[in-house]
């Protein structure tokens, strides 16, 4: 527990900033106080993270910006989970022959490059809303989760204490409910960091090429977007957003390893 | 025992000493003394063994030794070990290195977790081998193989070309000692080496340590909690107790003083019999068969067929325990479960209270589960880690709607109680509970629904002596009271002699002998029976010279031996071409005596 308490404490806060973005932000994050006098400044003591071309507060928008990245990411997390945990535990319950339609069918999404898919959803749908955008990453992110609940499911089915249940006459569904269930826990944490950890870079990606949230609303994606044609001389559009998203990714992959370290410890 | 005392040129030192060793965790006022002033001294080519209960410190000694101490441990102060004229307590983690394994080597008890699974077996001793310039190359392969064939792996050079896990447990086990000794060390420590292996196996294994030992003069430091195994084998016996020394002399006056006989065959056992030999037994199983296909060949898609069980018949009645025994492998287990329905049966009748139970399914199989319970080998596992006690022993309750809320707690709390657990056990989790209290809540469990009859498969084998002995109590207690059955499942034959009133024993999936009586057991008349007997350590180091070691393997259950399937290993001076074609059925040779062997006669 002791080990994954830091990136937990970051995640918290970065979620914590988002939550308070309102009562954080030293301005209006769409408010263009002078377009001509204030645009593209290096920061300042009055716009720490500097201003972009249209003289907005480059923290305010970074911070209005987690709301967007970190909550897409959430709601596609859960929708990958959803999904995945569905697909892999019917895979790991049902016979051979279904078992078998259900993988290779993961097997087949998760040959398709993950933003080739996306692009084509996008680019066929058009622009979408912020819950389109986070059901569409979710969509395509809840392979990797099927495969590790199937797996574990499998597991747990095998183990004694599973058995030793099954052998006292435990009814099917309270046998899943009460002696597999509580054992997936750890594997759910640990594919929920992980398709956190990959839905901010695609969130951020599609942003950044216009596809994803839309201006004049910001995402850490479309802030990078404004630093377009001058990304060497307006570097503080470029780092303050890619920090946060660093940051995230980063946390939630450290703690995705330390969650699966414990688990394989306390197997 | 020890080699001639030749005089060497320099004045042997003792091989490995140990003085005052303390270890402790934590610090200031939460320090906590693991071991507290521990020495000993063992000489070049000398046995010493260290016994104690689980949780006395025998395993820290061992890992102290070797620099291998769990995190947070440390040694106190004023301990000194050395081995020959090195203190190894100040060598630095390189010198450590060089010295463990090469200098100072350590068995463990379960021999997979102790092997690399990606690398064959062959490439692991040469690793060894290389690591500390030993020899390298062809020269490297040729003793590796060598050393395989010494501990006495059958086809040597076939062996190195596999992975562990394509070994059997008994073969694993050699390659482990193959893999300390391959280097020839100083001292040998062996933690519970043969624990988890049944009595012929066992009997194998402590011999050919005592042969390497005086081949090679390597000191032996023997940890275990059995004492029967450490009385036969060790010159002298340390007792451990809390981390300190309680007692230390030779073994024979250590063990002796100590070991607890089996209790003499009860002729109450003979009385329990006559009075029930009458009624109709709850249990009647005939000509029951278990195959499985097992994949086979080079790309998996080859089945051969493994007859697990072959055609058992037993019964047992209401109040009776029978007693099945064979080494690992032999198809007890899957018989249990196959009563149990939790296999599929593939041939014979299983009937429980009159009825055919494998044509059961579904809502009617379910509710005969209530009426037989399965206590597990390993309760620990058996045990749903995140589920409290309380709940774990409720479920059969609930679940069978035999008792529900304020009534199933009132029930939880007294079957807890007679099983020996306090109330507030019900509010912890299986994983805060030691091994002993881990059993008694699987018994709990199993006796919640109020059965007739209990399965109990191996539920002795992974605790230590003085729990193993107040499970057994407690089973016969419950036996008598309840009028439960107990079909009684153990490698341990004492264990069974102690529990059960008939006795059945069982070879490569066969009943090959059968007594109404303890008798089997008492006085054994197939020659397996006499083998398995003999295998038992007694402690009583004269006992060793009858014993009847058997050699070979554990045949491969894919393909067993034609005719009489136990014919290679067996050591009866009557053994002859008929045993090789004819399979032996069972024939009363007396009454209530049942044997599978020709050659035995009254």
């Amino acid at each position: 527990m002791r080990r994954v308490r830091w990136p937990l404490l970051v995640l918290v806060a970065l979620a914590a900033a988002a939550v308070a973005a309102p009562w954080l932000a030293p301005f209006d994050p769409n408010a263009q106080p002078d377009p001509i006098g204030l645009a593209l400044q290096a920061p300042t003591w009055a716009h720490p993270f500097g201003t972009d071309p249209y003289s907005r507060d480059v923290l305010s928008r970074v911070l209005f910006g987690a709301r967007a990245s970190l909550g897409i990411a959430l709601l596609a997390v859960v929708v990958a989970l959803s999904v995945g945990s569905a697909v892999g535990a019917a895979a790991a319950l049902a016979g051979r022959w279904v078992d078998a339609a259900l993988m290779r069918l993961t097997d087949s999404v998760l040959a398709i490059p993950r933003l080739l898919l996306l692009l084509l959803v996008v680019a066929g749908a058009g622009p979408l809303s912020p819950p389109l955008l986070a059901l569409i990453l979710g969509a395509t992110g809840w392979m990797t989760t099927a495969r590790l609940v199937r797996q574990e499911t499998r597991r747990l089915l095998a183990t004694d204490h599973v058995q030793g249940a099954r052998a006292l006459g435990v009814p099917a569904r309270r046998l899943w409910r009460r002696h597999v269930l509580p054992g997936l826990a750890p594997t759910l944490a640990t594919a929920a960091t992980i398709a956190f950890a990959a839905a901010i870079p695609l969130e951020a990606g599609l942003s950044f090429l216009g596809l994803g949230v839309r201006p004049p609303s910001p995402s850490w994606g479309n802030i990078i977007l404004e630093a377009e044609g001058r990304i060497l001389h307006a570097w503080w559009l470029v780092v303050f957003p890619t920090l946060g998203i660093v940051v995230a990714v980063l946390a939630a992959n450290v703690l995705a390893e330390r969650l699966g370290a414990d688990e394989a410890r306390t197997r | 025992m020890t080699a001639p005392a030749t005089t060497t040129p320099a004045a042997p030192a003792a091989a490995l000493l140990v003085e005052r060793l303390g270890i402790e965790s934590g610090s200031g006022t939460t320090a906590r003394r693991i071991l507290d002033d521990v020495s000993f001294t063992l000489a070049a080519g000398s046995s010493v063994g260290l016994v104690g209960r689980s949780g006395a410190g025998k395993s820290t000694v061992g890992n102290a030794l070797l620099g291998l101490l769990p995190r947070g441990l440390r040694p106190t102060p004023g301990s000194t070990m050395r081995l020959g004229d090195d203190d190894l307590l100040a060598l630095d983690a390189e010198a450590m290195r060089s010295v463990r394994g090469r200098r100072l080597s350590m068995v463990f008890q379960e021999p997979l977790t102790a092997l690399d699974p990606t690398q064959r077996v062959g490439a692991q001793l040469v690793e060894a081998l290389r690591t500390h310039g030993l020899a390298d190359g062809p020269a490297a392969t040729e003793s590796a193989v060598e050393m395989l064939s010494r501990v006495g792996i059958g086809d040597a050079r076939a062996a190195a070309r596999r992975y562990p896990h394509e070994l059997s447990g008994g073969m694993r086990q050699r390659l482990l000692l193959a893999m300390a000794l391959l280097l020839e060390p100083e001292v040998l420590i062996a933690d519970e080496p043969t624990t988890a292996l049944d009595p012929t196996l066992q009997a194998q294994i402590l011999d050919l340590l005592d042969a390497l030992r005086e081949r090679s003069r390597t000191a032996l430091l023997l940890i275990s909690h059995d004492l029967a195994v450490v009385g036969e084998r060790c010159e002298r016996v340390l007792v451990l107790d809390e981390g300190r020394i309680v007692e230390d002399g030779d073994a024979a006056s250590v063990v002796g003083a100590r070991l607890v006989r089996p209790r003499p065959p009860a002729a109450e056992a003979v009385e329990r019999n006559l009075a029930e030999a009458e009624r109709k037994p709850l249990l009647d199983v005939r000509d029951l068969a278990v195959a499985f296909v097992a994949p086979q060949g080079p790309r998996r898609r080859v089945g051969g067929v493994v007859r697990a069980v072959d055609g058992v018949s037993l019964s047992l009645g209401r109040g009776e325990c029978l007693g099945l025994v064979g080494e690992s492998g032999c198809g007890k287990t899957t018989l249990a479960r196959a009563i149990l329905r939790l296999t599929p049966v593939t041939g014979g009748s299983v009937r429980f209270a009159g009825e055919e139970i494998t044509v059961l399914d579904g809502e009617r199989l379910r509710r005969l589960r209530r009426r037989m319970q399965l206590v597990p080998q390993d309760a620990g596992a058996s045990l749903t880690p995140q589920r409290t006690v309380g709940e774990l022993v409720r479920e059969g309750l609930e679940v069978h709607g035999v008792a529900e809320g304020a009534a199933a707690e009132h029930r939880m709390l007294a079957v807890l109680d007679e099983v020996g657990l306090a109330a507030s056990f019900a509010a912890r989790r299986p994983g805060e509970l030691s091994s002993g209290e881990r059993q008694r809540v699987a018994i709990a469990r199993a006796l919640a629904p109020a059965p007739d009859l209990l399965v109990c498969d191996e539920p002795v084998a992974a605790v230590d002596a003085e729990v193993r002995d107040q499970i057994l109590d407690l089973l016969d207690r419950l036996r008598r009271r309840h009028g439960l059955a107990l079909l009684f499942i153990s490698h341990d034959l004492d264990a069974v002699r102690r529990l059960a009133s008939r006795v059945a024993v069982m070879y490569l999936g066969r009943v090959v002998e059968r007594s109404e009586s303890p008798a089997a057991l008492e006085v054994p008349w197939m020659p397996y029976t006499v083998a398995l007997r003999s295998a038992m350590p007694t402690g009583d180091p004269a006992a060793r010279a009858a014993r009847i070691v058997l050699r070979g393997e554990f045949p491969s259950p894919l393909h067993p031996p034609a005719g009489c399937a136990f014919h290679p290993r067996c050591p009866h001076p009557g053994r002859d071409a008929a045993c090789q074609v004819t399979r032996p059925e069972l024939v009363e040779l007396a009454p209530g005596r049942w044997v599978a062997c020709p050659k035995v006669s009254r």
